[in-house]
């Protein structure tokens, strides 16, 4: 009952958040795309400037096109705010604000509904999860080289990769009878390239953001010490390992650069060992509780 | 120095691990303030409108057409 709680409040979160993005109902009715002066704020999830209904500017492509700029100016305000989210969410807004973080858990609950059968984490996964970080080295190094080749930069992750943006050139594409007449190859491996993530996401969980996000891959280095992630009590901890046994994603423990600090490892902990940084609990000193092996819990003062 | 059974306890008080994370607790604080003090910095230079420029038009590249 506990984990259905945490699922649907995350999904409730999440939901909200892929409303927060996509507030210019303007461009929505219309599909165009809005001129509002919010869209010179950076988003912290991944969600593309060329979605009809974004307010916001994508921190992935904002950060191409600041590389990819001919002034070569350093992007101080686009590093900034990579910098900002990191440092207070780390990968909680993967796990809790990204809309396509939202779309593939809501894959995931239908590939549990059609009974596809689900690829388990394992040793090649969590290798694969590297990935991310060559594609991450793509989103920096791409516009630079694209620049240095041809003198006009390329953002090669949004061109190549992205489905995020697919997803808008599909709602923009289908109802403008100028666009049809110019798509080519490159809209149709884009298309392939979203269908291949739609069909992964229902047998696999969360495939972009394990294996390709780079995002995710930046997030991640902040997630050991952002101020909103789940802490170990070290002294409540028994190394059981469950709940790196019950997370979905490739951790090899709670709040490394993998986790997306969905809560699935609290829910499992016996011991209690495991809490948000920023609960109750830890507004106070709390009182250490250990369990012996037998999964017992004893509740000691922590005293002075 | 202090000892007990699983970890030494230095003259303040505190494990090493201790130390580790409260030097986490801080650390964020730091790369937060830079984060903004980068943010100011930007917005001084112009890259927010940059930012702006590039994304209220449609990004061909994003959606596909090229």
């Amino acid at each position: 009952m506990k984990k259905f709680l945490l699922r649907t409040k995350c999904h409730f979160v999440q939901l909200l958040a892929a409303l927060l993005y996509n507030l210019d109902f303007q461009g929505i009715a219309t599909l165009s795309v809005g001129k509002s002066v919010t869209k010179g704020v950076c988003v912290p999830g991944l969600h593309c400037y060329s979605c009809p209904g974004a307010i916001g500017a994508c921190p992935i492509g904002a950060l191409q096109q600041s590389l990819g700029a001919s002034s070569l100016k350093l992007p101080f305000y686009v590093v900034g705010c990579l910098l900002a989210f990191g440092a207070l969410f780390g990968r909680t807004i993967c796990g809790w604000a990204c809309p396509f973080g939202f779309i593939q858990d809501m894959l995931d609950k239908l590939g549990r509904f059609l009974r596809i059968p689900k690829m388990r984490k394992s040793a090649f996964t969590r290798k694969l999860s590297y990935l991310k970080y060559a594609v991450l080295a793509l989103v920096v190094i791409g516009p630079l080289a694209t620049l240095a080749i041809d003198g006009v930069a390329s953002p090669l992750f949004c061109t190549y990769i992205c489905p995020a943006g697919t997803i808008a050139g599909v709602a923009l594409v289908s109802t403008s009878p100028d666009l049809q007449a110019i798509v080519g190859a490159l809209f149709t491996w884009k298309t392939a390239v979203l269908a291949a993530i739609v069909i992964a996401a229902m047998a696999i969980y969360r495939p972009f953001c394990r294996f390709l996000c780079p995002l995710g891959a930046l997030y991640g280095f902040f997630n050991r010490f952002c101020a909103l992630r789940y802490v170990v009590d070290e002294n409540a901890c028994t190394n059981c390992g469950a709940c790196v046994e019950a997370c979905r994603m490739d951790v090899a423990r709670v709040s490394d650069h993998e986790c997306i600090q969905c809560g699935a490892c609290k829910e499992s902990c016996a011991c209690g060992a495991i809490r948000f940084s920023v609960s109750r609990s830890s507004l106070k000193q709390p009182p250490a509780i250990a369990c012996d092996n037998s999964g017992q819990e004893e509740v000691q003062k922590k005293g002075k | 120095m202090i000892r007990d059974e699983k970890h030494t306890i230095s003259n303040d008080g505190d494990t090493p691990r201790v130390k580790r994370g409260k030097a986490r607790s801080f650390a964020w604080v730091l790369v937060l303030a830079i984060g903004v003090a980068l943010i100011a910095l930007g917005i001084a230079q112009g890259d927010m409108l940059d930012t702006w420029r590039k994304a209220s038009l449609i990004c061909y590249e994003c959606i596909g057409i090229g």
